[in-house]
């Protein structure tokens, strides 16, 4: 069952050419792509056909889900999200139980090969029944539905790399996606929350290149997390400064400087909230003064305090491979 | 708070970007009247403090052209007052930016209408012209 280019489905939906191309100009931007591409991506991405996605929650607080459902209204951003064919995703489905189980088994059947797994949550696999779906443990679905899809995008940081779930003691045996599937692309788009349109132009990179995109060795995509929160973060400036603040409410902190000192994990973390930001691009963590936990990270929940800093300042400054040179030369 | 956050963008050391862009922007600019090149610098992907921005986007002015466009958000175009230099900033529904660019051109390609638009307009005013006609004869019996 061949579904509809993207092109026809758009026309249906009314929207316009020349806001299609405005999606691929912005789209092209957050993928690191040169604008000259724009019009092939405009083309290749318009004659796509419109990719049959199941979408599987496992061991997770819904919070990924919110982010990417709650981000915006249907706009610019979310144009190839909402046209994807969502066949399964069984939180916010209307069917349940096994009618749901029958959707999932009728997309994966029609569109062998060609679907894309989409997974937020991590996987027990210390004991199965932790988390069941209709009966069926999450590790045999995740088993069952990777075995003929054409490529798994791991949403958030428990997909990623098993997250909270995973924290110390770990009392459910939580690992990430690629932990179990070792024989299929896997792109992990990990933060807790990922940040939305990261996913959104994973998509849109599929869809024209028929592959994911260039990904770092934790296998996220490079456009997204090729720099660290630090390389980008507007307070940089006064780390190199040496301006810091030491506590929450003291002149530094009033005046903006570095959060460093208060345990900001910035400069360790890569992802790209400091250049798209949150809440329709009010801000981010940092600057709404706090500092970065460190969210999108392996293993963040348990590596110290979260306002404890990452070491002095002179050890910072030595160390080797960190920020933007730790890619250099990387997956080019 | 929202004052304490321009506060604190603005308090930002310069990253020394404006000058080399400026630069490139020239350059871009004799190569577009020598050899009709046109480019785009993607401000987004440039390390650039808000003031380091604002800096830049008054350096290159206005001129005699400004564009807004509708499409699921507001396009502005702004020709600066720098001939062929053009100011694209493109925002989704919530007056986010999402895009901002530094076109140097003749015309940025988004202003043109698009061959798969006007597929679609030349149905629609054919359907149109109908519908009036229809409406036109209607009224010319009633008044019969």
């Amino acid at each position: 069952m061949a579904l509809p280019t993207l092109n026809k489905q758009l026309q249906a939906a009314g929207i316009s050419r020349r806001t299609f191309l405005k999606f691929c100009a912005t789209t092209a931007s957050l993928l690191a792509l040169p604008q000259s591409a724009v019009a092939d991506l405009a083309t290749a991405l318009g004659n796509a056909r419109r990719p049959s996605v199941i979408w599987l929650p496992f061991q997770e607080c819904t919070g990924c889900t919110e982010a990417i459902l709650r981000s915006h209204a249907p706009t610019l951003e979310s144009l190839i999200f909402d046209h994807i064919s969502l066949d399964y995703q069984h939180t916010i489905m209307a069917a349940a139980g096994e009618q749901a189980e029958d959707a999932r088994r009728a997309a994966m059947n029609a569109h062998k090969g060609q679907y894309l797994l989409l997974v937020d949550g991590s996987v027990p696999v210390g004991n199965p029944g932790y988390s069941t779906i209709s009966g069926m443990s999450n590790v045999d679905m995740l088993r069952e539905s990777a075995k003929d899809a054409a490529g798994i995008i791991a949403i958030g940081t428990c997909a990623s790399f098993g997250g909270i779930p995973k924290a110390n003691p770990n009392p459910t045996g939580a690992v990430a996606v690629s932990d179990i599937i070792t024989d299929k692309p896997i792109v992990n788009i990990s933060g807790c929350p990922p940040l939305p349109i990261a996913i959104t132009a994973v998509l849109v990179h599929y869809l024209t290149f028929k592959r994911f995109p260039d990904l770092d060795e934790l296998q996220r995509p490079l456009a997204f997390f090729g720099e660290s929160i630090h390389d980008r973060c507007y307070r940089r400036p006064f780390f190199e400064q040496r301006k810091f603040a030491k506590s929450f409410d003291d002149e530094g902190a009033k005046n903006g400087w570095c959060l460093f000192e208060l345990g900001c994990k910035g400069p360790e973390t890569f992802n790209a909230c400091a250049t798209v930001k949150w809440n329709q691009g009010t801000s981010f963590p940092i600057e709404s003064g706090h500092p970065c936990l460190g969210c999108s990270e392996p293993d963040f929940w348990d590596k110290s305090s979260f306002y404890q800093a990452l070491g002095p300042w002179e050890w910072y400054k030595s160390k080797p491979g960190k920020g933007a040179q730790k890619h250099a030369g990387k997956n080019s | 708070m929202t004052e304490e956050l321009i506060f604190m963008t603005s308090n930002a050391e310069k990253t020394g970007n404006v000058m080399p862009l400026l630069h490139q922007i020239r350059h871009a600019l004799s190569q577009l009247i020598e050899r009709q090149e046109q480019t785009t610098i993607d401000l987004r992907r440039l390390p650039l403090s808000a003031s380091e921005e604002a800096q830049l986007e008054a350096f290159l002015g206005h001129g005699e052209v400004k564009a807004d466009i509708q499409a699921l958000g507001d396009t502005v175009l702004i020709e600066s007052r720098y001939a062929g230099v053009w100011l694209e900033i493109h925002y989704n529904e919530d007056v986010e930016i999402m895009g901002k660019y530094v076109h140097i051109c003749t015309c940025p390609p988004i202003i043109k209408s698009q061959p798969e638009d006007m597929v679609l307009s030349l149905s629609n005013i054919v359907s149109d012209i109908h519908s009036l006609s229809h409406q036109s004869s209607d009224e010319t019996a009633k008044e019969d």
